[in-house]
């Protein structure tokens, strides 16, 4: 199981579908993943639809859609850390589902969440062939700086042996820009 | 199997809710919430602990609830947990990660004071990571952060005293006799002192019973507001800039590198009343996310960000409202740069023709620090 080339470009992507949740995120914590989203975007000077380039193992353009975000939504998001860790979630999520995978479940590590991918009708038992998903949030880098961050995910999961397979995608909002590189492929 | 999904998914909805309660401040039911997570997590990952081909599905549950364990303060139940999965077939990567949380539990572990009494306003601290062993520690990393975590009782006890902030010269006699520090032979743990605190008799503030202990509970909430990112309860806390300025940077500068030193935990209080506060954001994530905070919005366009790596060779805290410093770069331009009130003592002159790299702002001619800090070079590995 790996991921598949879309057929069409520019791919769409659009926050707000996340809010109807996936078969491994609640419809409230897809919304609130679309919300700090769009409060990254927003600060970054964007305005919907923002084009977006992924490039690494698969390269392709992707328009955003996004609403902008309420006073209320900024102020819930104000720690800019915790609100690009979390928007890059959403855009990585959004991302890879035009590739044929979806988040299918969830499991708590040290720093969060940990997210499997899977097919959407992914029937086996809990984490069993299932792809891990390495998200990694940038506000406002450069290439360098994405670079630097997708080897640091490569070497957090690279080990000499039963590695288990992972997509990285590190989500930049100031171009905005995405790397997504698959690590073992089933 | 059934069971064990649906038990997993009800702990990670709660985790969920979790998260949102700490989000919010909710800190009890945060952890609440936290322990329910945990009891439907630990109940999914022992109900396959015997199925040892079941991978990686039995280490990830284990790992998970491991994780909660940990986060709602069951230290002894997380160590238990990480031993179950490290006892079956992990694969390396998640073994790798469960290794990383047996440290976390040894370090909490190490926080938990045994066989020594801290008294009212004595406190341990703690130091974790490659430059520590068991009972022993490389001395700059220890010294430096001692002095630090010294410079900042007395700068939070002046503030608490209503003092305007000391830019250059000595603390008060009267005051560094009350405040004075000692220090305990270290212990084995990672490595373990007690700080202990002279007791004021003088310095008394209406309605505070014992001045030392109340600030050093001062500076430990300072620090747990900076560690949690609540920027907004630290500046009411500490109002003054200056005052908030200095304690952001010797908050910075006692912070984990992330790699000799990944945690600075202090415990304090009795046994009754226990209090641990660990820092564990490393330096420079630290920095960064305070610059985000303190900085002008992003549309100010001729505000620019600016490295510089040089010679800081002059310190000048003669102006009242901020000093100069100038920095030379290997092509031997100088760079005069502000430093805003409240850095330039405790946090610019102890690096005064060092190495140094400075992290600031350019609006047109002017250049105004953020950071500083030893150049690699001049810093050995920490």
């Amino acid at each position: 199981m790996s991921l598949s080339e879309p057929q069409a470009e520019p791919i769409g992507i659009a926050l707000a579908s996340l809010a109807s949740g996936r078969i491994g995120i609640p419809p409230a914590a897809g919304k609130s993943i679309a919300e700090a989203a769009s409060v990254c975007l927003d600060e970054r000077g964007h305005s919907s639809p923002t084009e977006m380039a992924v490039y690494g193992d698969y390269e392709m353009s992707a328009n955003i859609d996004w609403i902008p975000p309420s006073d209320q939504a900024k102020r819930w998001w104000n720690d800019d850390q915790y609100a690009t860790e979390h928007g890059a979630y959403c855009i990585a999520a959004l991302i890879v589902e035009q590739y044929g995978l979806e988040i299918v479940e969830r499991s708590k590590k040290k720093t969060g969440f940990d997210f499997w991918l899977g097919p959407k009708d992914a029937q086996g038992a809990l984490f069993q062939d299932l792809t891990r998903l390495e998200v990694s949030g940038v506000r406002d880098g450069n290439r360098a700086e994405i670079e630097s961050r997708v080897k640091q995910k490569i070497n957090q999961t690279k080990v000499s042996d039963g590695v288990l397979p992972a997509v990285i995608v590190v989500v930049e909002f100031g171009g905005p820009i995405a790397k997504m590189v698959e690590r073992c492929k089933r | 199997m059934q069971k064990v999904n649906e038990l997993h998914h009800k702990a990670m909805a709660l985790a969920d809710l979790a998260e949102d309660a700490k989000r919010a401040g909710r800190t009890d039911e945060y952890i609440e919430l936290t322990r329910e997570a945990l009891r439907h997590e630990s109940e999914a990952a022992w109900m396959i602990a015997g199925e040892l081909s079941l991978e990686p599905s039995r280490s990830v549950l284990f790992r998970s609830a491991a994780t909660l364990a940990i986060e709602s303060g069951d230290i002894r139940v997380a160590e238990q947990l990480i031993a179950a999965a490290l006892a079956g077939n992990p694969p390396s990567e998640i073994a790798e990660e469960l290794r990383d949380l047996l440290e976390d539990v040894y370090f909490h572990r190490h926080l938990k004071v045994r066989g020594v009494t801290l008294g009212h306003g004595d406190f341990q601290m703690t130091l974790e990571g490659k430059a520590v062993g068991f009972g022993i520690a490389r001395s700059e990393v220890f010294v430096q952060r001692v002095k630090d975590f010294e410079t900042l009782l007395y700068r939070t006890a002046e503030r608490r005293l209503g003092r305007e902030f000391r830019e250059a010269g000595r603390r008060k006699k009267g005051l560094a006799q009350s405040l004075e520090l000692y220090i305990s032979v270290p212990r084995a743990a990672s490595f373990a002192v007690t700080l202990k605190l002279g007791k004021n008799t003088q310095l008394q503030l209406p309605g505070m019973d014992d001045f030392s202990a109340d600030t050093m509970t001062a500076l430990l909430d300072g620090i747990t507001m900076i560690n949690d990112g609540n920027l907004v309860a630290l500046k009411e806390a500490i109002p003054d800039e200056s005052y908030r300025n200095n304690f952001i940077g010797l908050v910075e500068r006692l912070s984990p590198d992330g790699n000799d030193i990944r945690t600075v935990g202090f415990t304090a209080g009795s046994d009754q009343e226990e209090r641990i506060v660990a820092l564990s954001t490393p330096k420079k994530e630290l920095r960064a996310r305070m610059r985000k905070v303190t900085q002008k919005p992003k549309h100010e366009t001729e505000a620019v960000p600016v490295e510089i790596q040089g010679i800081l060779l002059e310190a000048d805290a003669k102006r009242q409202k901020e000093g100069i410093i100038e920095v030379v770069d290997s092509t031997g331009t100088a760079h005069k740069i502000a430093v805003p009130r409240g850095m330039m003592s405790d946090i610019v002159k102890p690096m005064f023709e060092e190495d140094v790299v400075v992290v600031g702002i350019r609006r047109g001619d002017r250049l105004d620090l953020q950071s500083i800090d030893l150049a690699e070079s001049e810093r050995g590995t920490d």
